[in-house]
């Protein structure tokens, strides 16, 4: 049975929630495999016209309250961007769950090329992540091969586990 | 971090950059890692 959302009529989310319904219709063992969707608001973007960043965080608790009481499907994942605080985007959701937080290490996801954003680096303890650019001003140009990928990836997925592990550090400490 | 940047060396020069942003809590890192016997990032980009 489809869950029925009265936020949108929209043709592409009809579509998309027929298709999350079929998808999410075999209940998963929790301990093997989490859901997650995977919000974006960019300015200009389908996802704006679609006003996906509404309707997959109400989808998601609307699955969560189906399982119940099995904590499912998180609700909310994200990036990490020094402009986008995880914990500014945490706060719109109300997820008994928890949630997932997405994450971009190095460029794992990319095989041709680099975005700067895919970078994980600690540019301040106050930040959990941040990127680093890559455009450096003696070698201009988004692509930077010259970064051993594999290394880059180890770098940034390390990042990941000192950053949470600063964090969790300063909260003793506090 | 210059002679990695003339050696051009960009990967160590990534390596070492992000430890020089730890500091001085890197030290704290690098216990961490001792523990799970994996190696300090010095250590990775010394190669």
């Amino acid at each position: 049975m489809a869950t029925k959302m009265c936020l949108s009529i929209v043709k592409p989310l009809d579509v998309a929630q027929t298709r999350l319904d079929k998808i999410l219709a075999k209940p998963i063992d929790p301990q093997s495999n989490l859901d997650r969707s995977k919000e974006s608001c960019w300015p200009g973007c389908g996802e704006l016209y679609r006003r996906s960043h509404e309707f997959l965080p109400g989808l998601c608790c609307l699955q969560e309250c189906k399982r119940s009481p099995l904590p499912a499907v998180p609700g909310f994942a994200g990036h990490f961007h020094p402009l986008k605080r995880s914990r500014d985007k945490l706060q719109r959701h109300v997820i008994p769950s928890g949630a997932l937080l997405h994450v971009h290490a190095a460029c794992a996801g990319t095989a041709t090329m680099w975005l700067s954003s895919t970078m994980i680096c600690k540019p301040s303890p106050r930040k959990l992540c941040g990127r680093v650019p890559l455009t450096h001003p003696y070698r201009p140009g988004l692509l930077d091969a010259s970064i051993n990928r594999i290394a880059a990836w180890a770098i940034g997925s390390r990042n990941t586990l000192r950053a949470l592990l600063w964090h969790y550090w300063n909260h003793w400490t506090k | 971090m210059k002679a990695l940047e003339v050696s051009g060396d960009f990967t160590s020069r990534l390596a070492l950059l992000e430890e020089l942003k730890g500091l001085p809590f890197g030290a704290v890192w690098d216990y961490f890692c001792l523990q799970y016997e994996v190696p300090v990032a010095w250590a990775f980009c010394m190669k």
